[in-house]
Protein backbone atom coordinates (compact mmCIF):
# COMPACT_ATOMS: atom_id res chain seq x y z
CA UNK A 1 0.00 0.00 0.00
CA UNK A 2 3.03 2.30 0.97
CA UNK A 3 4.50 1.42 -2.42
CA UNK A 4 1.54 2.42 -3.97
CA UNK A 5 1.24 6.24 -2.25
CA UNK A 6 4.66 6.79 -3.47
CA UNK A 7 4.01 6.35 -6.90
CA UNK A 8 -0.15 7.82 -6.61
CA UNK A 9 1.11 11.30 -7.62
CA UNK A 10 -1.33 13.22 -9.63
CA UNK A 11 -2.38 17.08 -10.25
CA UNK A 12 -5.67 18.98 -9.52
CA UNK A 13 -5.67 19.90 -13.80
CA UNK A 14 -5.27 16.74 -14.30
CA UNK A 15 -8.19 15.58 -11.89
CA UNK A 16 -10.21 17.97 -13.24
CA UNK A 17 -9.39 17.04 -17.05
CA UNK A 18 -11.55 13.71 -16.90
CA UNK A 19 -14.79 13.76 -15.24
CA UNK A 20 -15.00 11.67 -12.35
CA UNK A 21 -18.51 9.26 -11.15
CA UNK A 22 -18.54 7.77 -7.87
CA UNK A 23 -21.20 5.23 -9.88
CA UNK A 24 -20.46 3.17 -13.28
CA UNK A 25 -22.09 4.29 -16.42
CA UNK A 26 -23.20 0.48 -17.04
CA UNK A 27 -24.65 -2.08 -14.89
CA UNK A 28 -24.88 -5.80 -14.99
CA UNK A 29 -28.03 -5.24 -17.00
CA UNK A 30 -26.98 -2.49 -19.60
CA UNK A 31 -23.61 -3.15 -20.20
CA UNK A 32 -22.95 -4.77 -23.45
CA UNK A 33 -20.07 -7.17 -24.66
CA UNK A 34 -18.87 -6.49 -28.12
CA UNK A 35 -15.96 -8.68 -29.77
CA UNK A 36 -14.24 -5.83 -31.61
CA UNK A 37 -12.63 -4.22 -28.41
CA UNK A 38 -11.06 -7.47 -27.80
CA UNK A 39 -7.52 -7.61 -28.44
CA UNK A 40 -3.98 -5.75 -27.82
CA UNK A 41 -4.08 -2.10 -29.48
CA UNK A 42 -1.51 0.73 -29.85
CA UNK A 43 -1.80 4.35 -28.87
CA UNK A 44 0.98 7.41 -28.56
CA UNK A 45 3.86 3.97 -28.46
CA UNK A 46 2.05 2.40 -25.11
CA UNK A 47 -0.12 -1.09 -25.79
CA UNK A 48 -2.86 -1.73 -24.44
CA UNK A 49 -4.25 -5.07 -23.82
CA UNK A 50 -7.99 -5.97 -23.75
CA UNK A 51 -9.29 -9.20 -22.66
CA UNK A 52 -12.53 -10.13 -21.60
CA UNK A 53 -12.99 -10.46 -18.29
CA UNK A 54 -13.71 -14.25 -17.95
CA UNK A 55 -10.45 -14.72 -20.34
CA UNK A 56 -8.28 -12.51 -18.48
CA UNK A 57 -5.51 -13.23 -16.31
CA UNK A 58 -7.09 -11.16 -13.45
CA UNK A 59 -10.27 -13.98 -13.56
CA UNK A 60 -7.45 -17.08 -13.55
CA UNK A 61 -6.27 -15.13 -10.56
CA UNK A 62 -8.98 -14.77 -8.54
CA UNK A 63 -10.01 -18.30 -9.73
CA UNK A 64 -7.41 -19.97 -7.99
CA UNK A 65 -8.41 -17.70 -5.14
CA UNK A 66 -11.54 -18.77 -4.84
CA UNK A 67 -10.92 -21.98 -5.23
CA UNK A 68 -9.28 -22.27 -1.81
CA UNK A 69 -12.50 -21.04 -0.34
CA UNK A 70 -14.81 -23.57 -2.78
CA UNK A 71 -18.21 -24.02 -1.44
CA UNK A 72 -18.24 -22.07 1.58
CA UNK A 73 -19.88 -19.17 0.60
CA UNK A 74 -22.11 -20.48 -2.57
CA UNK A 75 -25.24 -18.40 -3.01
CA UNK A 76 -28.17 -18.39 -5.58
CA UNK A 77 -28.92 -15.23 -6.87
CA UNK A 78 -31.94 -14.06 -8.62
CA UNK A 79 -31.22 -11.44 -11.64
CA UNK A 80 -32.77 -8.77 -9.19
CA UNK A 81 -29.82 -9.31 -6.96
CA UNK A 82 -27.27 -9.52 -10.22
CA UNK A 83 -28.39 -6.37 -10.80
CA UNK A 84 -28.29 -4.63 -7.52
CA UNK A 85 -25.13 -6.38 -6.90
CA UNK A 86 -22.65 -4.04 -8.36
CA UNK A 87 -19.73 -5.94 -8.55
CA UNK A 88 -21.34 -8.54 -11.08
CA UNK A 89 -20.99 -6.00 -13.51
CA UNK A 90 -17.25 -6.95 -13.52
CA UNK A 91 -18.44 -9.51 -15.17
CA UNK A 92 -19.44 -8.48 -18.46
CA UNK A 93 -16.64 -6.31 -18.43
CA UNK A 94 -13.06 -6.08 -20.26
CA UNK A 95 -10.10 -6.55 -18.30
CA UNK A 96 -7.31 -3.33 -19.63
CA UNK A 97 -3.87 -3.96 -19.11
CA UNK A 98 -0.99 -1.59 -20.16
CA UNK A 99 2.60 -0.61 -18.72
CA UNK A 100 4.01 2.46 -19.01
CA UNK A 101 7.43 2.99 -17.18
CA UNK A 102 7.82 -0.20 -15.93
CA UNK A 103 4.48 -0.03 -14.08
CA UNK A 104 1.57 -2.44 -14.88
CA UNK A 105 -1.77 -0.80 -14.88
CA UNK A 106 -4.90 -3.02 -14.68
CA UNK A 107 -8.68 -1.44 -15.15
CA UNK A 108 -11.96 -2.36 -15.92
CA UNK A 109 -13.71 -1.50 -18.93
CA UNK A 110 -17.71 -1.66 -19.39
CA UNK A 111 -19.20 -0.78 -22.42
CA UNK A 112 -23.21 0.59 -23.01
CA UNK A 113 -24.91 2.05 -25.70
CA UNK A 114 -27.01 4.73 -25.48
CA UNK A 115 -29.32 6.29 -28.29
CA UNK A 116 -27.18 4.45 -30.63
CA UNK A 117 -23.81 5.79 -28.84
CA UNK A 118 -21.13 3.52 -27.15
CA UNK A 119 -19.81 4.59 -24.35
CA UNK A 120 -17.00 3.40 -21.91
CA UNK A 121 -16.61 3.32 -18.20
CA UNK A 122 -13.95 2.65 -16.75
CA UNK A 123 -12.38 2.06 -13.45
CA UNK A 124 -9.24 1.37 -11.85
CA UNK A 125 -8.09 -1.94 -10.40
CA UNK A 126 -4.86 -1.89 -9.60
CA UNK A 127 -1.04 -1.64 -10.30
CA UNK A 128 1.79 -4.04 -10.50
CA UNK A 129 4.73 -2.53 -10.04
CA UNK A 130 6.88 -6.17 -9.56
CA UNK A 131 6.89 -7.94 -12.99
CA UNK A 132 8.24 -10.68 -11.47
CA UNK A 133 4.95 -11.40 -10.10
CA UNK A 134 2.11 -12.52 -12.26
CA UNK A 135 -0.85 -11.03 -9.90
CA UNK A 136 0.95 -8.64 -7.78
CA UNK A 137 -1.47 -5.70 -7.24
CA UNK A 138 -1.69 -2.88 -5.04
CA UNK A 139 -5.06 -1.70 -4.57
CA UNK A 140 -6.84 1.51 -3.82
CA UNK A 141 -5.22 3.51 -0.83
CA UNK A 142 -7.29 3.80 1.86
CA UNK A 143 -7.01 7.68 1.09
CA UNK A 144 -8.28 7.54 -2.22
CA UNK A 145 -11.82 6.47 -3.44
CA UNK A 146 -11.81 4.83 -6.51
CA UNK A 147 -14.03 6.20 -9.49
CA UNK A 148 -15.38 5.67 -12.50
CA UNK A 149 -14.03 8.16 -15.94
CA UNK A 150 -16.41 8.41 -18.72
CA UNK A 151 -15.60 7.93 -22.86
CA UNK A 152 -17.51 7.87 -26.01
CA UNK A 153 -16.34 4.92 -28.14
CA UNK A 154 -16.65 5.30 -32.16
CA UNK A 155 -15.45 2.34 -34.38
CA UNK A 156 -14.12 4.09 -37.11
CA UNK A 157 -13.17 0.86 -38.73
CA UNK A 158 -12.36 -3.04 -37.29
CA UNK A 159 -8.71 -1.50 -36.81
CA UNK A 160 -9.17 1.83 -35.17
CA UNK A 161 -11.29 3.05 -31.95
CA UNK A 162 -11.36 6.49 -31.10
CA UNK A 163 -12.14 6.98 -27.97
CA UNK A 164 -13.46 11.04 -26.40
CA UNK A 165 -13.73 11.44 -22.51
CA UNK A 166 -16.26 13.45 -21.05
CA UNK A 167 -14.60 16.82 -20.53
CA UNK A 168 -14.25 17.73 -16.52
CA UNK A 169 -13.30 21.64 -16.85
CA UNK A 170 -16.44 21.78 -18.84
CA UNK A 171 -18.89 19.94 -17.23
CA UNK A 172 -17.79 21.53 -13.43
CA UNK A 173 -18.09 25.02 -15.08
CA UNK A 174 -21.89 24.25 -16.41
CA UNK A 175 -22.26 22.84 -12.89
CA UNK A 176 -21.01 25.87 -11.31
CA UNK A 177 -23.21 28.11 -13.29
CA UNK A 178 -26.35 26.15 -13.20
CA UNK A 179 -26.43 25.40 -17.36
CA UNK A 180 -26.00 21.76 -17.03
CA UNK A 181 -27.72 19.75 -13.67
CA UNK A 182 -26.14 16.11 -12.17
CA UNK A 183 -26.17 15.26 -8.97
CA UNK A 184 -22.71 16.19 -7.43
CA UNK A 185 -20.50 16.49 -4.41
CA UNK A 186 -17.98 19.94 -4.43
CA UNK A 187 -16.00 21.13 -1.75
CA UNK A 188 -14.74 24.86 -2.33
CA UNK A 189 -12.00 24.35 0.05
CA UNK A 190 -10.01 21.71 -1.54
CA UNK A 191 -10.98 21.77 -5.42
CA UNK A 192 -12.78 18.20 -5.35
CA UNK A 193 -15.75 17.94 -7.27
CA UNK A 194 -17.30 14.45 -8.02
CA UNK A 195 -20.57 13.14 -9.81
CA UNK A 196 -23.02 11.35 -6.99
CA UNK A 197 -25.30 10.74 -9.35
CA UNK A 198 -27.17 7.44 -9.85
CA UNK A 199 -26.32 5.24 -13.05
CA UNK A 200 -29.88 5.85 -14.23
CA UNK A 201 -29.51 9.23 -13.81
CA UNK A 202 -25.60 9.60 -15.60
CA UNK A 203 -27.01 7.43 -18.51
CA UNK A 204 -30.16 10.70 -18.93
CA UNK A 205 -27.63 12.85 -18.14
CA UNK A 206 -25.30 11.59 -21.07
CA UNK A 207 -27.68 10.99 -23.57
CA UNK A 208 -28.99 14.43 -23.43
CA UNK A 209 -25.74 15.89 -23.77
CA UNK A 210 -23.62 12.97 -25.96
CA UNK A 211 -23.95 15.18 -29.29
CA UNK A 212 -22.67 18.03 -28.11
CA UNK A 213 -19.02 18.42 -29.32
CA UNK A 214 -18.27 20.63 -26.37
CA UNK A 215 -19.26 17.62 -24.04
CA UNK A 216 -15.69 15.91 -25.03
CA UNK A 217 -12.37 17.00 -24.03
CA UNK A 218 -10.54 16.85 -27.45
CA UNK A 219 -7.25 17.05 -25.78
CA UNK A 220 -8.20 14.22 -23.75
CA UNK A 221 -9.11 12.18 -27.23
CA UNK A 222 -7.11 9.12 -27.55
CA UNK A 223 -7.40 6.93 -30.88
CA UNK A 224 -6.56 3.55 -30.43
CA UNK A 225 -5.10 1.08 -33.67
CA UNK A 226 -4.98 -2.51 -33.37
CA UNK A 227 -2.08 -4.30 -33.36
CA UNK A 228 -3.74 -8.09 -32.68
CA UNK B 1 -32.42 -17.72 -10.79
CA UNK B 2 -28.64 -17.98 -11.51
CA UNK B 3 -26.88 -19.94 -9.46
CA UNK B 4 -23.43 -17.73 -8.92
CA UNK B 5 -20.79 -18.19 -7.00
CA UNK B 6 -20.35 -14.89 -5.09
CA UNK B 7 -16.89 -15.46 -4.12
CA UNK B 8 -15.57 -13.76 -6.74
CA UNK B 9 -17.69 -10.19 -5.72
CA UNK B 10 -17.01 -10.61 -2.03
CA UNK B 11 -13.17 -10.03 -3.67
CA UNK B 12 -13.80 -6.71 -4.71
CA UNK B 13 -15.60 -5.58 -1.34
CA UNK B 14 -12.52 -7.08 0.65
CA UNK B 15 -10.51 -5.50 -1.38
CA UNK B 16 -12.15 -2.40 -1.39
CA UNK B 17 -12.88 -1.86 2.22
CA UNK B 18 -11.38 0.32 4.52
CA UNK B 19 -12.06 0.65 8.35
CA UNK B 20 -10.55 4.50 8.90
CA UNK B 21 -13.71 6.61 8.68
CA UNK B 22 -12.91 8.89 5.37
CA UNK B 23 -14.85 11.43 4.43
CA UNK B 24 -15.33 13.83 0.92
CA UNK B 25 -15.49 17.04 2.85
CA UNK B 26 -13.23 18.26 5.50
CA UNK B 27 -14.15 18.19 9.07
CA UNK B 28 -13.22 21.96 9.46
CA UNK B 29 -13.95 25.43 8.17
CA UNK B 30 -10.95 28.61 8.35
CA UNK B 31 -12.43 29.90 11.24
CA UNK B 32 -12.20 26.45 13.56
CA UNK B 33 -8.30 26.33 12.68
CA UNK B 34 -6.58 26.36 15.61
CA UNK B 35 -2.49 26.60 15.04
CA UNK B 36 -0.25 24.48 17.82
CA UNK B 37 3.27 25.18 17.13
CA UNK B 38 4.72 22.88 19.68
CA UNK B 39 3.54 20.44 17.38
CA UNK B 40 6.14 21.39 14.98
CA UNK B 41 9.12 18.74 15.63
CA UNK B 42 10.50 14.95 14.49
CA UNK B 43 8.36 12.47 16.49
CA UNK B 44 8.84 8.87 17.56
CA UNK B 45 5.93 6.87 17.26
CA UNK B 46 4.59 4.47 19.90
CA UNK B 47 3.61 1.65 17.18
CA UNK B 48 6.63 2.57 14.84
CA UNK B 49 9.31 2.86 18.09
CA UNK B 50 12.58 4.37 16.86
CA UNK B 51 12.35 2.83 12.95
CA UNK B 52 9.75 4.98 11.66
CA UNK B 53 9.61 8.91 12.07
CA UNK B 54 7.12 11.46 11.80
CA UNK B 55 8.48 14.63 10.76
CA UNK B 56 5.56 17.81 11.05
CA UNK B 57 6.74 21.24 9.28
CA UNK B 58 4.63 24.36 9.10
CA UNK B 59 2.75 23.71 5.17
CA UNK B 60 4.49 27.26 4.23
CA UNK B 61 7.66 25.76 4.75
CA UNK B 62 7.52 23.48 2.02
CA UNK B 63 7.09 24.75 -1.78
CA UNK B 64 7.70 21.48 -3.75
CA UNK B 65 3.83 20.30 -2.53
CA UNK B 66 0.65 20.76 -4.58
CA UNK B 67 -1.84 23.17 -2.61
CA UNK B 68 -5.49 23.37 -3.78
CA UNK B 69 -5.89 27.57 -4.55
CA UNK B 70 -7.94 28.36 -1.57
CA UNK B 71 -5.23 25.73 1.18
CA UNK B 72 -2.83 27.70 -0.30
CA UNK B 73 -3.64 30.63 1.26
CA UNK B 74 -3.92 29.43 4.79
CA UNK B 75 -1.05 27.27 4.33
CA UNK B 76 0.90 29.22 7.45
CA UNK B 77 -1.92 27.62 9.50
CA UNK B 78 -1.30 24.47 8.61
CA UNK B 79 0.92 21.20 8.70
CA UNK B 80 3.01 18.82 6.03
CA UNK B 81 3.14 15.73 8.15
CA UNK B 82 5.82 13.31 6.61
CA UNK B 83 5.65 9.42 7.81
CA UNK B 84 9.15 8.19 7.20
CA UNK B 85 10.35 4.33 7.37
CA UNK B 86 13.24 3.08 8.60
CA UNK B 87 15.56 4.14 5.95
CA UNK B 88 14.28 7.61 5.97
CA UNK B 89 12.36 8.06 2.92
CA UNK B 90 9.14 9.43 2.93
CA UNK B 91 5.96 6.88 2.70
CA UNK B 92 3.08 8.37 3.05
CA UNK B 93 2.42 12.32 3.26
CA UNK B 94 -0.58 15.00 4.35
CA UNK B 95 -1.44 18.31 4.56
CA UNK B 96 -3.13 18.69 7.87
CA UNK B 97 -4.86 21.34 9.51
CA UNK B 98 -5.80 20.87 13.36
CA UNK B 99 -9.39 22.32 14.37
CA UNK B 100 -11.15 23.12 17.70
CA UNK B 101 -14.65 21.23 17.37
CA UNK B 102 -16.88 20.54 20.24
CA UNK B 103 -14.53 20.09 23.28
CA UNK B 104 -11.53 18.30 21.04
CA UNK B 105 -8.68 19.12 19.00
CA UNK B 106 -9.04 16.85 15.69
CA UNK B 107 -6.74 16.59 12.59
CA UNK B 108 -7.82 17.03 9.24
CA UNK B 109 -5.76 14.69 7.14
CA UNK B 110 -5.79 15.37 3.07
CA UNK B 111 -3.12 12.98 1.05
CA UNK B 112 -0.37 15.81 -0.08
CA UNK B 113 1.28 15.52 -3.41
CA UNK B 114 4.48 16.91 -4.70
CA UNK B 115 4.24 18.95 -7.88
CA UNK B 116 7.16 17.45 -9.92
CA UNK B 117 6.45 14.30 -9.04
CA UNK B 118 4.54 12.01 -11.98
CA UNK B 119 6.08 8.97 -11.60
CA UNK B 120 2.69 7.07 -12.04
CA UNK B 121 0.20 7.25 -15.22
CA UNK B 122 -1.80 10.24 -15.55
CA UNK B 123 -5.01 8.38 -16.84
CA UNK B 124 -4.77 5.73 -13.91
CA UNK B 125 -4.58 8.51 -11.16
CA UNK B 126 -7.38 10.79 -12.47
CA UNK B 127 -9.92 7.64 -11.78
CA UNK B 128 -8.85 8.34 -8.04
CA UNK B 129 -10.15 11.52 -5.71
CA UNK B 130 -8.59 11.76 -2.73
CA UNK B 131 -10.20 11.53 0.71
CA UNK B 132 -10.07 12.98 4.21
CA UNK B 133 -9.21 11.33 7.17
CA UNK B 134 -9.83 12.42 10.91
CA UNK B 135 -8.03 12.17 14.23
CA UNK B 136 -9.02 13.67 17.56
CA UNK B 137 -5.64 14.76 18.92
CA UNK B 138 -4.54 14.84 22.50
CA UNK B 139 -1.92 16.34 23.83
CA UNK B 140 -0.59 15.88 27.06
CA UNK B 141 1.50 18.27 29.16
CA UNK B 142 4.73 17.10 28.41
CA UNK B 143 3.92 17.86 25.11
CA UNK B 144 3.65 14.63 23.62
CA UNK B 145 0.65 13.79 21.81
CA UNK B 146 -1.87 11.14 20.92
CA UNK B 147 -4.14 10.36 17.55
CA UNK B 148 -7.19 8.79 17.58
CA UNK B 149 -8.59 7.96 14.17
CA UNK B 150 -12.02 7.66 13.66
CA UNK B 151 -13.37 4.67 12.55
CA UNK B 152 -15.35 4.06 9.79
CA UNK B 153 -17.36 1.08 10.83
CA UNK B 154 -18.93 2.91 13.62
CA UNK B 155 -20.45 5.20 11.42
CA UNK B 156 -21.29 2.36 9.11
CA UNK B 157 -22.60 0.52 11.74
CA UNK B 158 -25.23 3.74 12.92
CA UNK B 159 -26.42 4.39 9.30
CA UNK B 160 -27.09 0.86 9.16
CA UNK B 161 -28.98 0.56 12.04
CA UNK B 162 -31.03 3.80 11.13
CA UNK B 163 -29.74 5.61 14.04
CA UNK B 164 -28.32 8.67 12.34
CA UNK B 165 -28.84 10.91 9.28
CA UNK B 166 -25.62 11.65 7.87
CA UNK B 167 -25.47 12.46 3.96
CA UNK B 168 -23.70 9.70 2.20
CA UNK B 169 -23.69 7.30 -0.86
CA UNK B 170 -22.84 3.77 -1.89
CA UNK B 171 -20.34 2.94 -3.95
CA UNK B 172 -19.97 0.68 -6.98
CA UNK B 173 -19.12 -1.92 -4.49
CA UNK B 174 -21.43 -1.32 -2.14
CA UNK B 175 -19.33 0.64 0.39
CA UNK B 176 -20.41 3.47 2.21
CA UNK B 177 -18.52 6.80 1.29
CA UNK B 178 -19.57 9.62 3.61
CA UNK B 179 -20.21 12.46 1.77
CA UNK B 180 -21.41 15.00 4.66
CA UNK B 181 -21.29 18.61 4.31
CA UNK B 182 -18.12 20.15 6.82
CA UNK B 183 -21.17 20.99 9.26
CA UNK B 184 -22.85 17.39 9.24
CA UNK B 185 -19.38 16.13 9.67
CA UNK B 186 -19.16 18.61 12.91
CA UNK B 187 -21.94 17.73 14.26
CA UNK B 188 -21.60 14.01 14.46
CA UNK B 189 -18.35 14.58 15.83
CA UNK B 190 -19.77 17.12 18.83
CA UNK B 191 -22.39 14.14 19.41
CA UNK B 192 -20.10 11.26 19.24
CA UNK B 193 -16.49 12.71 19.99
CA UNK B 194 -16.51 11.40 23.60
CA UNK B 195 -17.87 8.07 22.55
CA UNK B 196 -14.84 5.71 23.12
CA UNK B 197 -16.34 3.34 19.93
CA UNK B 198 -16.26 6.19 17.46
CA UNK B 199 -12.70 5.89 17.38
CA UNK B 200 -10.53 2.65 16.16
CA UNK B 201 -9.00 0.94 19.12
CA UNK B 202 -5.40 1.32 18.22
CA UNK B 203 -4.14 5.03 19.26
CA UNK B 204 -0.79 6.51 18.44
CA UNK B 205 1.22 8.07 20.92
CA UNK B 206 4.01 10.79 19.48
CA UNK B 207 6.96 11.88 21.15
CA UNK B 208 8.71 14.22 20.10
CA UNK B 209 12.83 13.58 19.46
CA UNK B 210 13.91 16.81 17.47
CA UNK B 211 12.29 20.43 18.15
CA UNK B 212 11.89 23.33 15.84
CA UNK B 213 11.96 22.40 12.13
Amino acid sequence: MKKLFIVLTISLAVMQSCVTSLQPLATYNTAIVDDRLAGTWSSDGHDYEVQKFFDSDLYKYIKKEMDKYKGNNDKVLSEKEMEDFAPMLYFKSYVIKYTKDKIEYVMFGSMVKLNDQFFINFAPIGVNTDKNKAQAFEMTPTDRLATHTIARVQFTNSNTIKLDFIDGGFLYDQVKAGRMKIKNEKDDLYDTFLITASTSELQQFIQKYANDERFYNKENSVTLTRKS
Amino acid sequence: MKKVSIILAFTFLVIFFSSCLRTLHPIFTIKDIVYEPKLIGTWKTGNQGTKGLVIITNLAADNSIELPEKISTIRQKGYLISYQDKDGNATEQYIAFLARIGKHLYFDYFPAEKKDSKTIDEFFTSHFVKMHTSYRVDISKDGDFELSQLDESYVTKLINEKKIRISHEKDANGSIVITASTDELQQYIIKYGDEHGAYRSEKTVFQKIIHDL
